[in-house]
């Protein structure tokens, strides 16, 4: 999947992504999201990647901007380049943090 | 008299043909505009009014065009398309379900689009799809749902 100059505003998770699908983000902005910007669930079964490039969040205090919460059994890879994150509560939250 | 029966049955399956025709898929290019009508062939000179309709008249790897600014409604997805608005236009979807892409092996895009949930309560999907879509977001706005899902 490919988003490239997409504004997600006030939505609860801009975007979600799992079971294993591939998905490259660019040029994007995440605004006003009140749960994830975006967030790897990873589904039941596969490798879920997302690649995120040239983009902004700004999150509304409760956020996470990026968040990686693969399943049980499952794989998710992320990864941010050249990527602003403001006012969330936590930018980035890995796999293993949960 | 034999002749003219045949003749009459040749008539009547041409018109059958030229009827199912009608109602099938039959546009690589599809229009939309705000002076549209889903009864039309969604053509250039007869836009439909609706992105639902004009995909029906679409073929497989077709593209559907927006003509003009207007709100073109909430629609399901099941064969590769594209749906477009060309800078300057702006094509809505208003609703609490955008856009719901629903068959596995298929390619889909989307650029231009402006997809806004106008439900009280956030619920839906701006866009929803199944595994296996090829899917293109490009240049689109999506607003106050609960997700956009893919996957």
């Amino acid at each position: 999947m490919k988003v490239d100059h997409v504004a997600f505003n006030n939505n609860h998770i801009d975007l979600s992504a799992g079971f294993g699908s591939t998905v490259n983000i660019a040029n994007s902005r995440f605004f006003g999201t009140s749960a994830s910007g975006v967030l790897l669930f990873g589904g039941t079964s596969g490798t879920t990647n997302i690649a995120i490039t040239d983009s902004q969040f700004t999150g509304t205090y409760t956020t996470f901007c990026i968040a990686n919460q693969a399943s049980p059994g499952t794989t998710g890879n992320i990864t941010a380049a050249r990527v602003t994150m403001s006012t969330c509560y936590s930018a980035f939250v890995p796999d293993d943090l949960r | 008299m034999l002749h003219r029966n045949y003749a009459l049955a040749t008539v009547a399956l041409a018109s059958f043909v030229l009827a199912m025709t009608d109602a099938e898929a039959s546009a690589q290019r599809t229009f939309v505009a705000s002076y549209g009508n889903d009864a039309n062939v969604c053509s250039l000179t007869q836009p439909c009014r609706g992105f639902a309709a004009a995909i029906t008249q679409t073929i497989s790897g077709g593209e559907v065009i927006a003509l003009d600014s207007a709100g073109y409604g909430p629609v399901t997805i099941t064969q590769s398309v594209s749906i477009i608005a060309p800078a300057g236009v702006y094509a809505g979807i208003s609703t609490a379900q955008g856009v719901t892409i629903h068959a596995p092996n298929i390619k889909v895009a989307l650029r231009g689009l402006t997809i806004n949930n106008t439900s009280a309560n956030g619920a839906g999907y701006g866009i929803y799809l199944e595994q296996g879509v090829e899917l293109s977001v490009e240049s689109c706005v999506i607003s106050n749902f609960y997700s956009v899902s893919f996957g």
